[in-house]
């Protein structure tokens, strides 16, 4: 049994487009989409960072930690992510002020010779587009895959007790993301910052290899007979792809921001988005490596320490990784990096080495297989986070009602909703809720694995690898269920 | 060419399609982009609505600050409105004689008090909820200017008993074998004492008045006892009422030793009990139970045994208002001076500018009511 469709069976059959109905193509082709969604966002953005920075030190009533860390949180983890995939890139405000300044409008599409070179092959001496203090240059090779993302992502996971309960500090770190995005657009092209940099993007991207969602070019073949190539380099209906992705070798959701920049400018008609089997992008061999890996060990290994630290009884714990206890925190920092760097990496990589033995897979660098087996992890990693995200979101979601009239805790009263009183919601089912999608990323987990192994030996060899993983994959989820029904019940 | 050229030529170009859909959404992006800063400057300056003079004071653990302001002044006659705003943990507010009270706040909430300053003077202000081991600390005063008299701040610590005897010892020679009951001593008051004394203590041509609350500003409980079990040899000793009047007291006790005959300790102790409740009613020991909840309750416990949580943060141990062989050893002139000038390194605040005299005197009813029980 597999969740995941190898890839030998992806096949058209296996997607349903919806871009296949006018009234969506039709939506999606709208260049106002982008500006309206990204605007409504950057306000709410920009209330949470002013809430963060002028308004009431209490947590639980200053917009900024109720909507990013619980609302946005929520919405983010229960619903945008495992069922788009990264439609949440399409949303997100931070990119939209450097994406404008680039651009040189809001809306309008490109127009060739306006200023500058409007359609998109970088040139290290002249702009893409947009405004002449954009340079334009290309992002360093060196610096290209997600290891950036992921020592952004430990760096805030890291201090994530202080981020998530100290306004002024949540208001500092979403600012110096809006300063961040701007200032790379401002030197490189397109959405550098997204990209390369964004740590909250990179598990986004790992994520969405499992949505059901999926932007794809219709027929590869239209695309090898078509040298115009729009879809990257922009025309009169749009931009080239902002992501620096090749639209006609798309195969991984993993850096496709559904922005339907590609959706506007093909002339051929050729892009579309369905809805299809998810996780079919774990598979694609091609796509795996090394840094998307670490994210995967990363995401899992986070996905327990939050939980014990923010949820858990001990005290002194969540003390240390508070900064209350300037050494404790060492202590604090130490483990949790070595944890996620070292411990968890490191005993996958025993249990890739037992696989590679079991399976006889001698021809088969160590390395390689260690890599392959990181993306089972993405169904069982993405199931723990909903439970983490389900424990504490139903719990605090009352606050957000208060919070929307009076978001800075001055004592306004806008929507008539400031003494709605807190009460947690679905305090019952969450557990039911936890166990069921922990067995199913555990389901998921294991079907991965077995796809991954067939990739590598086929028949009865695969099964002794297959059996240890599953004992690995098992075991991970026993812990989780343990930590959620037992520990912290 | 110049940016600001390209800025031009940019603004001028007219791409397929036109630009109007550009031109609005640059204006509503404007909008948006000057709407947050004058709506913060709106909340900044005043929250609508809002009217007159209005202070804003932000509540915090007193660890972290307390009170954002020490001192308040306003003029006398002026309309107040305090807008609170509690952020960190649930705090409360209220001023001291002044019947102001805005009740809790919880973190991140802002509640808001108006009053007329029509009395001159200082007041104190301070925290309702325990909300630190410091919270007794968390004080500041409102500072009412203009002519009218003062208010009762800095008045003598102990006006009814001299400060000396405040901290003496005191142990009562014998206490209750069970908790007193008023319930069956008014039985036994009603069958020997009543006749003389009054149904309520009121009294007759024949016997003193004891129900007033001055009877028990004077004596204390053990010293009515000793009164009605004199010729028992239960007779007090000196450190025990210090400041009460012992030869009087003999004298009393003399006279009534014939009424006491064939009562046990119990019953006595039922009687005082009784005779100790004449002097308040239902409502004053509800008020004081009000006012013990919400400020001492946190380190004399809720029972008044002296375990509050907020107990262990002290320099020393809080009183246990249920050791009787303490408590009905004192007068009620001696608590009231206790509360209105608080323990003096014990940790206990002093309240006597916080407490009406009435509040005072409820306060102290209430705890008496820890080791002789309430009204029948």
């Amino acid at each position: 049994m597999s969740l995941v469709t190898p890839q030998h069976a992806s096949s058209a059959q296996a997607r349903f487009e919806l871009t296949r109905w006018s009234v969506v193509r039709t939506l999606l082709r709208q260049r106002l989409l982008n500006w309206a969604l990204m605007s409504l966002a950057l306000l709410g953005f920009a209330v949470a960072v002013l809430a963060g920075l002028v308004g009431t030190a209490a947590g639980s009533a200053n917009f900024g930690i109720v909507f990013v860390w619980i609302v946005w949180w929520g919405l983010l983890m229960c619903v945008l992510l495992p069922l788009g995939g990264r439609a949440w890139c399409l949303i997100c405000p931070v990119p939209a002020p450097g994406e404008w300044v680039q651009r040189g409008a809001l809306v309008r599409p490109p127009v060739a010779g306006e200023v500058g070179l409007p359609l998109a092959i970088s040139a290290p001496d002249r702009p893409i587009n947009g405004l002449p203090f954009t340079l334009g240059w290309r992002w360093p090779t060196r610096l290209r895959g997600i290891w950036l993302q992921n020592i952004g992502f430990l760096g805030v996971a890291l201090f994530s007790t202080v981020i998530l309960t100290q306004p002024w500090i949540t208001g500092w770190v979403l600012l110096g993301f809006l300063v961040g995005a701007l200032g790379l657009a401002l030197l490189f092209e397109r959405r550098a910052f997204c990209r390369y940099v964004c740590p909250v993007g990179g598990f986004i991207g790992l994520y969405s290899l499992l949505a059901p969602l999926e932007l794809r070019v219709k027929d590869p073949v239209v695309c090898q007979n078509h040298w115009t190539k729009e879809c990257y380099l922009g025309s009169a209906s749009g931009y080239g792809c902002p992501w620096l992705e090749q639209p006609w070798r798309l195969d991984r959701n993993a850096y496709c921001g559904l922005c339907g920049e590609c959706l506007r400018t093909c002339p051929k008609d050729n892009v579309a988005v369905s809805v299809r089997w998810p996780g079919t992008d774990l598979l694609m061999a091609r796509g795996w490596r090394l840094d998307e890996a670490y994210k995967a060990f990363i995401m899992l290994a986070c996905a327990a320490i939050y939980p014990v630290v923010l949820l858990g009884p001990w005290g002194w714990l969540k003390a240390w990784a508070n900064l209350d206890w300037l050494p404790g925190f060492g202590l604090y920092a130490a483990a949790f990096l070595a944890l996620n760097l070292v411990g968890v990496p490191g005993a996958h990589l025993g249990i890739a080495a037992l696989v590679r033995r079991a399976v006889g897979l001698r021809e088969v660098p160590l390395g390689q297989l260690f890599v392959a087996l990181a993306y089972p992890l993405v169904p069982l990693g993405l199931a723990a986070w909903l439970a983490f995200t389900l424990s504490f979101v139903f719990a605090n979601l009352s606050y957000a009602l208060p919070v929307l009239s009076d978001p800075f805790g001055w004592g306004w009263n806008l929507l008539g909703t400031r003494d709605v009183a807190w009460q947690p919601w679905l305090a019952g089912g969450v557990p039911i809720l936890q166990t069921l999608l922990l067995i199913a990323g555990m389901v998921g987990a294991i079907g991965t694995a077995d796809g991954v192994l067939r990739q590598f030996a086929g028949g009865r060899r695969a099964v002794w690898g297959l059996a240890i993983q599953a004992l690995l994959l098992t075991g991970e989820t026993i812990f989780f269920l343990w930590l959620y029904l037992g520990a912290l019940a | 060419m110049s940016w600001w050229e390209s800025l031009r030529r940019l603004s001028r170009a007219t791409p397929p399609g036109g630009w109007r859909l550009e031109r609005a959404a640059r204006w509503i992006s404007l909008v948006l982009i000057l709407g947050i800063p004058a709506a913060l400057l709106a909340g900044l300056l005043g929250a609508p609505g809002r009217s007159g003079r209005a202070i804003e004071l932000v509540a915090r653990q007193p660890a972290a600050g307390g009170w954002s302001l020490d001192r308040i002044v306003v003029n006398r006659g002026e309309w107040v409105r305090l807008r609170i705003r509690s952020e960190d943990v649930v705090h409360g507010f209220a001023i001291g004689r002044l019947g102001v009270d805005a009740g809790s706040i919880e973190p991140g909430k802002t509640a808001t008090v108006e009053f007329v300053a029509d009395q001159a003077g200082e007041f104190t202000f301070y925290c309702t909820m325990w909300c630190d081991p410091d919270h007794p600390r968390m004080r500041g005063i409102l500072e009412v200017r203009g002519p009218g008299p003062a208010s009762a701040e800095g008045r003598p610590a102990a006006r009814d008993v001299e400060l000396q005897h405040l901290d003496a010892p005191r142990e009562a020679p014998a206490a209750p074998p069970a908790r007193p009951s008023a319930v069956r001593g008014r039985a036994l008051y009603d069958e020997r004492c009543a006749s003389c004394h009054g149904g309520r203590g009121e009294g007759t041509d024949r016997g003193k008045a004891i129900g007033r609350r001055e009877s028990r500003q004077e004596r204390s409980p053990i010293e009515v006892l000793q009164i009605l079990a004199a010729g028992k040899g239960q007779p007090a000793s000196a450190g025990t009422i210090a400041h009460a009047q012992p030869s009087g007291a003999t004298r009393v006790a003399r006279s009534h030793n014939r009424y006491g005959r064939g009562w046990s300790a119990q019953d006595r102790w039922d009687v005082v009990a009784f005779v100790w409740s004449l002097g308040t009613s239902s409502d004053r020991i509800a008020i004081g139970e009000r006012l013990y909840l919400s400020n001492c309750a946190a380190c004399h416990g809720e029972r008044g045994a002296g375990d509050g949580p907020g107990g262990k943060y002290q320099p020393k141990k809080p009183a246990d208002f249920t050791d009787a062989r303490r408590m009905l050893a004192g007068t009620g002139a001696l608590y009231t001076a206790k509360i209105r000038r608080g323990g003096m390194g014990t940790g206990m605040p002093y309240w006597g500018s916080i407490f009406t005299e009435e509040e005072l005197a409820a306060l102290v009813d209430y705890v008496w009511t820890f080791s002789l029980g309430g009204p029948p």
